[in-house]
């Protein structure tokens, strides 16, 4: 062990350095990732993006109108989102119920209205069925 | 020896910084509706969004020529000429006869394209789902037939032996769309994707940072979105066939939409869903429904003899088949313990 192959200055630099990337690499670690990290949540339709929300700073219930060629309405809360109501023939979207996690998927086909729930760490990247 | 000491640390230091400062790489993602199905698409690197748009004109210009939906495709034009010669088809069309029809022959007509007759008189899906008189149903049966579908491959001609009959590839079309897709990543430069098709899963490569691609197996009777288990696969496609996907109920009983083809009655065959995964997209479509009319074990021999894909199969008494491929990338997701996890031998 040649420890003199440093000057202290260059010590100091070195060990600096090596603390700092630590403190990134928790940083990256634990803020934006604690548990799932953030949700947001995509409402798409026919491929637009006509909305995105953080759902955790969601404060009061909140309904949109994303009527189009359906009355299609839905409604967001902290934390999860849900299709409230439409008038289209099967209401599977309306059926889907509230979505809360990173995945969740819920999908009107004749509004061509999907809404997705999207975050940094996704444990399952797509779904067979 | 000072100077390289110091030259290493630092370029150590370089690379701990470029590791621990970049995030996880974002995918472009989009969401469309084609086949009569809603396509989610993620990939990631350069022309991303520009690849994504190219594939989906793609699928709508297979859905215009394989659709019995609307006039006027290959396909259409094949069913009104039935009993009646040739018709000039896009190799494209004739590609995915020719694989329905290996399929067809491997399962002993379990899958069969000419259906279409059976698969319109119950309507599943449609607006007015039916059920069919047993002696209509035995007069359609009669016209199933996969070798009255003539490939004249030479000339890009296809004939329909039988009038009456009607092929329909709804159960391998959006198996052939995602083998095209992957098809279109690859040529466009791009070294990771994920295309799921109505269900329908294909991916492309490993995800950019090296890991496999965890594909969700839907629980064949929970909410949709909710998964019995979780296959890790790269290259690879994931394609399921089950009872819940489209059915109606009469008189408290369940009628899905795939149909045995000996019977003309929806398959009840003891499996709930059938998953394959294999690299042909194409041919694993025509399998998960060719193993889901065949119920357990002739599946299973099935997968056997055709070789190149693994399966899971869940029957209806919810035991969770995997074939022996599959077991180490198989993990089991049964959050209710409803289901016996069985390792195939």
């Amino acid at each position: 062990m040649n420890i003199r192959m440093f000057k202290k200055g260059d010590l100091i630099l070195i060990i600096s350095l090596v603390l700092l990337s630590g403190l990134i690499l928790a940083w990256n670690t634990f803020s934006s990732s604690s548990k799932e990290g953030p949700v947001t949540a995509v409402i798409t339709q026919n491929g637009t993006v006509l909305k995105t929300i953080d759902l955790a700073s969601v404060k009061n219930p909140e309904s949109l109108d994303v009527s189009q060629s359906f009355h299609q309405v839905i409604l967001v809360e902290k934390g999860r989102i849900c299709f409230s109501e439409s008038d289209c023939r099967d209401k599977i979207c309306v059926k889907s119920g509230w979505l809360t996690k990173i995945g969740d998927k819920a999908v009107c086909m004749p509004s061509k209205t999907v809404i997705t729930l999207v975050g940094d760490h996704q444990e399952i990247d797509s779904i067979a069925y | 020896m000072k100077k390289q000491a110091y030259l290493l640390i630092s370029l150590i230091l370089i690379a701990l910084f470029l590791l621990t400062a970049c995030g996880p790489a974002k995918p472009f993602t989009a969401d469309d509706f084609a086949m009569g199905t809603v396509i989610t698409q993620e990939l990631y690197g350069a022309d991303a969004q520009k690849t994504s748009q190219k594939v989906i004109a793609k699928i709508k210009a297979l859905e215009a020529l394989m659709t019995i939906n609307a006039s006027g495709g290959d396909v259409n034009r094949l069913n009104d000429q039935d009993g009646n010669g040739y018709v000039a088809v896009n190799p494209e069309t004739m590609s995915v006869l020719k694989s329905a029809r290996k399929i067809s022959e491997l399962s002993g007509g379990a899958f069969d394209v000419t259906v279409g007759p059976v698969v319109k008189a119950w309507g599943i899906g449609s607006d007015k789902p039916q059920l069919p008189p047993d002696a209509v149903l035995k007069h359609l049966v009669a016209l199933i037939d996969y070798k009255d579908v003539q490939l004249d491959q030479a000339n890009n001609r296809v004939s329909l032996q039988r009038p009456g009959q009607i092929v329909d590839l709804g159960g391998i079309a959006k198996g052939y769309a995602g083998d095209v897709a992957k098809a279109i990543y690859q040529k466009n430069g791009i070294q990771s994707a994920l295309i799921n098709l109505g269900g329908n899963v294909v991916v492309l490569g490993h995800k950019p940072d090296g890991s496999t691609w965890c594909i969700g197996i839907q629980n064949p009777r929970s909410e949709t979105g909710e998964v019995v288990g979780v296959v890790h696969v790269s290259d690879q496609a994931v394609v399921t066939s089950g009872d819940y996907q489209r059915y109606f109920e009469k008189d408290g009983k369940r009628y899905c939409h795939i149909i045995d083809t000996q019977t003309g009655y929806p398959a009840e065959s003891g499996l709930m869903s059938t998953t394959i995964v294999a690299s042909s997209s194409t041919e694993a479509d025509g399998l998960s429904t060719a193993t889901f009319v065949l119920g357990l074990t002739k599946g299973l021999d099935l997968i056997k003899r055709y070789g190149q894909a693994e399966a899971i199969f869940i029957t209806t008494d919810k035991k969770i088949y995997v074939t022996k491929g599959l077991q180490g990338n198989f993990e089991l997701k049964d959050a209710r313990h409803e289901y016996t996890y069985v390792q195939e031998g």
